[in-house]
């Protein structure tokens, strides 16, 4: 109970952060349309008018999933940073309240946040695409990212730990956006790939959460399709098992116990 | 000490403390080594997409590799701005302010990583282009390419510190800068005009950074949408505006921040 | 001419109060209100006051950091708003002893920089550095990286840095915070020394010890209004505080007298008296005692401290 009402008490403290900050929020709506518009346009150029709508959907639909698999894999690693710049990690480590708890609180933020995001983007996506009918796909798109995005909190725990090592989220985010962006097939279908990025492109766990949300979107999403989802899990029990490795390194470096 | 010495040693300063963290920072390098090829299949294979025929076209593998340099230009440049915010969390920007420096000069020594950074990326790009595939780069205008990669620096340069004025006080600047990195270029030139849709190709026009990013694709494909002096004139007036723009700003910042206690614009 | 003087300065703040999701107040919180001081040169000044009092405004004001909404401020005979630059100049400052440096760059690099962005050479900064380093007590730990730096050591580091441009007029936001017993008296005989050789040093402190120790004059400051001012002793006096005068007694049993009386740490009777005048009535009762056929042990008397007058003068 004691831990519910924690959790309870930072989402709520972070939700209240994110909404004073509605420009980024609008910011971020604003991108994947901007992008896959773009692309669509440079499309139509190079293939004489060739390109389809539901191609400008694919593309669409995988920059947002990218954006939020950018911010969400960054933001325990500026959580981190942030932290530990001003000290209030070390607050946090020395508070009666398990860090895990905090940090698992202000991914599940994220993750509110972010499913928001996705459904204001890919409302306007499928009203264009496939009519306002499919719009009854968004409960299910909901209940599916609810699923889908749990190992990104365990790979974004493991990203944050990072930081922790190389005290900079810059290079450490930097880098792990690049290469989640380019194996994931946000924008194109990851077979264009060489097999070894198509290999870690699987094991990661964007690429099932961006064509299982494409897929519940039109309307052909089978149920067998959240198997690889199961195994996928593993990432969040393999960031909670690096957090409390890379707690631990932290409090020894620190000084701070509990 | 103000005037001309004192600027010159606080710039002397700024640089050498930021090449010291710089050299502190090896994972920065590291990182920048391994992203800028995955952003460069990312971006080729965006578009390959809907166009697989771009592969066996020379001019626009040639083409987009330029374009990509753009983005790794202003990617490069624009994550400077996250420093400012870090400078005042820190409590280094009053500081720094005290002695008489100004948020310019302060911004310079995060600024040089950028110059590494494209010194290192840029090339890098090329050689991943040419190597991974198969471009024969070339380009059209070498004398113009240099002229527009040195007014894409300084008017990135100033960009990034006007930007960093306006993420001083902002909880999650990186979101924005993320997202920035992507928009700029791509919605103002990086992408070869000629490849996009007629209706598009006047719309970019009315971007300011369309006459900094252009020229540098342009120079190379030897397609310029305007003749090239006009170009470069007006991204030579664009950069002298975001500089006076840059100055008005951090005034406006400081005012406030001396004003109100905190370092916002909002 | 005084190093520091001001008028009627007035700093008031806007908050917004959220009381809920939707409902949200302006609200005013007055930082300073009114406050007119001077500061001759070569003193050591202290603002004190309980927290929120207003001692970190009043030191970014006259710091140049912070523009008052009323009144105006002199530091060095400059005007801190007009003519901030040249106050910067001959200003140093500690505002949070633990902040205000680069993690990955060593105390003396951190120094040579702010040196360096002063106008110094890189050699004149790098002597300057090295000499600030031996004398806040850092010597060789100069060399380790900032982010390795115990809270002690970055209270250390700030106080050098604030004398980097060789100031006129130090301004030092509780100086000692964090630092050990050996290095909070090693630093306090440096703003003794600075304030010797003719620097002023305007401190806020906690520390009420400290404050007394080294101040030549105490300023108590209470929700943005000065609500005392002078020396230590004249603020005692002032106040009229009693003094505890202690005469111990060589005697087995409590002396016959009308006085109160307790038991002393080595056993014996102690006569206390608590008075105004500890002079004359030390002599009373050493003479009643006389008189009475008592030999006189140890005699001590108590002066009140300055923590006693702050309370005073904070609860009244």
């Amino acid at each position: 109970m004691r831990v519910l009402n924690q959790l309870a008490g930072i989402v709520e403290a972070e939700l209240k952060a994110l909404t004073r900050e509605a420009g980024v929020f609008i910011f971020v709506v604003f991108f994947p349309f901007m992008f896959s518009l773009l692309t669509y346009g440079a499309g139509q150029t190079l293939t004489g008018g060739g390109a389809s709508p539901t191609q400008w959907f694919y593309q669409l639909i995988g920059f947002t999933i990218m954006m939020i698999a950018l911010t969400m894999s960054s933001s325990s690693a500026w959580y981190f940073r942030r932290g530990m710049m001003t000290g209030r990690l070390e607050y946090i480590l020395a508070a009666p309240i398990s860090p895990l708890i905090a940090v698992l609180s202000s991914a599940l933020t994220n993750t509110i946040f972010n499913i928001a995001y996705f459904i204001v983007v890919a409302a306007v996506g499928v009203i264009a695409v496939y009519g306002p009918y499919y719009l009854v796909h968004i409960v299910g798109v909901i209940l599916f990212l609810a699923l889908a995005l749990l190992p990104v909190i365990g790979f974004n725990l493991l990203v944050g730990i990072l930081t922790i090592f190389f005290r900079e989220p810059e290079p450490v985010s930097n880098l792990i956006n690049a290469v989640v962006s380019t194996v994931s097939g946000f924008t194109y279908p990851i077979i264009l790939l060489p097999s070894f990025l198509q290999t870690l492109g699987q094991i990661m766990p964007y690429s099932h959460i961006v064509n299982g949300a494409r897929d519940v979107l039109a309307g052909s999403f089978r149920l067998v399709q959240l198997s690889p989802h199961l195994f996928l899990l593993g990432y969040l029990i393999l960031g909670l098992v690096a957090f409390r490795v890379g707690e631990a390194v932290y409090v020894r470096k620190s000084g701070v116990h509990w | 000490m103000s005037g001309r010495a004192g600027f010159i040693g606080r710039t002397v300063a700024e640089l050498e403390k930021g090449l010291i963290i710089y050299a502190r920072y090896k994972i920065w390098l590291f990182s920048d080594l391994i992203s800028w090829p995955f952003w460069t299949i990312f971006f080729f294979l965006s578009f390959l997409m809907y166009a697989p025929s771009l592969l066996s076209s020379q001019y626009h593998l040639n083409a987009f590799t330029w374009s990509f340099f753009t983005f790794i230009l202003v990617s490069s440049f624009i994550w400077a701005s996250n420093f400012l915010a870090t400078s005042a969390q820190a409590g280094i920007l009053e500081y720094v302010i005290l002695t008489g420096s100004s948020i310019r000069e302060h911004m310079l020594g995060r600024s040089v990583v950028s110059f590494i950074d494209l010194a290192v990326g840029g090339p890098l790009l090329l050689l991943i282009s040419a190597v991974g595939f198969g471009t024969k780069l070339s380009v059209a205008y070498p004398y113009l390419m240099l002229i527009a990669i040195v007014l894409a620096s300084a008017f990135f340069y100033f960009f990034s510190s006007m930007l960093a004025v306006l993420l001083v006080s902002l909880r999650s600047p990186w979101i924005i800068i993320n997202v920035a990195q992507f928009i700029i270029p791509f919605t103002s030139g990086a992408i070869p005009v000629e490849v996009l849709p007629v209706e598009l190709r006047s719309i970019i026009t009315y971007s300011p950074f369309f006459y900094v990013i252009h020229p540098i694709v342009a120079s190379a494909t030897g397609q310029y949408f305007m003749p090239p002096e006009l170009v470069l004139t007006v991204g030579g007036i664009l950069c002298l505006a975001i500089y006076l723009a840059s100055r008005v700003l951090e005034d406006v910042l400081l005012r406030r921040a001396f004003r109100h206690g905190k370092f916002t614009l909002f | 001419m005084s190093a520091i003087a001001c008028e009627g300065l007035r700093k008031y703040y806007r908050a917004k109060v959220r009381r809920s999701f939707f409902n949200r107040i302006d609200s005013v919180i007055r930082a300073l209100d009114g406050v007119s001081l001077e500061v001759e040169k070569g003193v050591v000044f202290s603002l004190v006051g309980p927290n929120g009092a207003g001692k970190t405004t009043m030191v970014k004001i006259l710091s140049t950091l912070l523009i008052p909404d009323a009144g105006w401020a002199q530091v060095g005979g400059y005007d801190v708003v007009k003519q901030a630059g040249r106050v910067r100049g001959i200003i140093g400052l500690v505002l949070a002893p633990d902040k205000g440096f680069y993690t990955r760059l060593t105390g003396l690099e951190n120094l040579v920089y702010y040196g360096r962005l002063y106008g110094l050479s890189k050699e004149e900064a790098t002597r300057k550095a090295k000499e600030l380093l031996e004398l806040t007590g850092l010597g060789e730990d100069g060399m380790r990286l900032f982010e390795e730096y115990s809270l002690g050591m970055r209270a250390k580091l700030s106080i050098a840095k604030a004398l980097i441009n060789e100031p006129e007029i130090v301004f030092l936001d509780e100086p000692t915070i964090g630092l050990d017993p050996l290095s909070a008296r090693r630093i306090r005989n440096l703003i003794k020394d600075l304030a010797a050789e003719g620097m002023t040093v305007f401190m806020t402190s906690h520390n009420m010890w400290e404050v007394e120790n080294l101040s030549n004059t105490v300023v108590v400051i209470k929700s943005g209004r000065i609500v005392a001012k002078g020396s230590p002793s004249e603020l005692k006096e002032r106040l009229n505080l009693s003094y505890r005068v202690e005469v111990e007694i060589i005697a087995e049993k409590a002396p016959d007298t009308s006085l109160p009386v307790t038991t002393g740490d080595r056993g014996y009777p102690v006569v206390t008296v608590t008075t105004n005048k500890p002079s004359e009535d030390l002599v009373k009762v050493i003479d009643e005692m006389r008189g009475k056929g008592y030999s006189i042990g140890m005699v001590r008397v108590q002066e009140p401290s300055l923590e006693e007058v702050l309370t005073q003068v904070l609860s009244s």
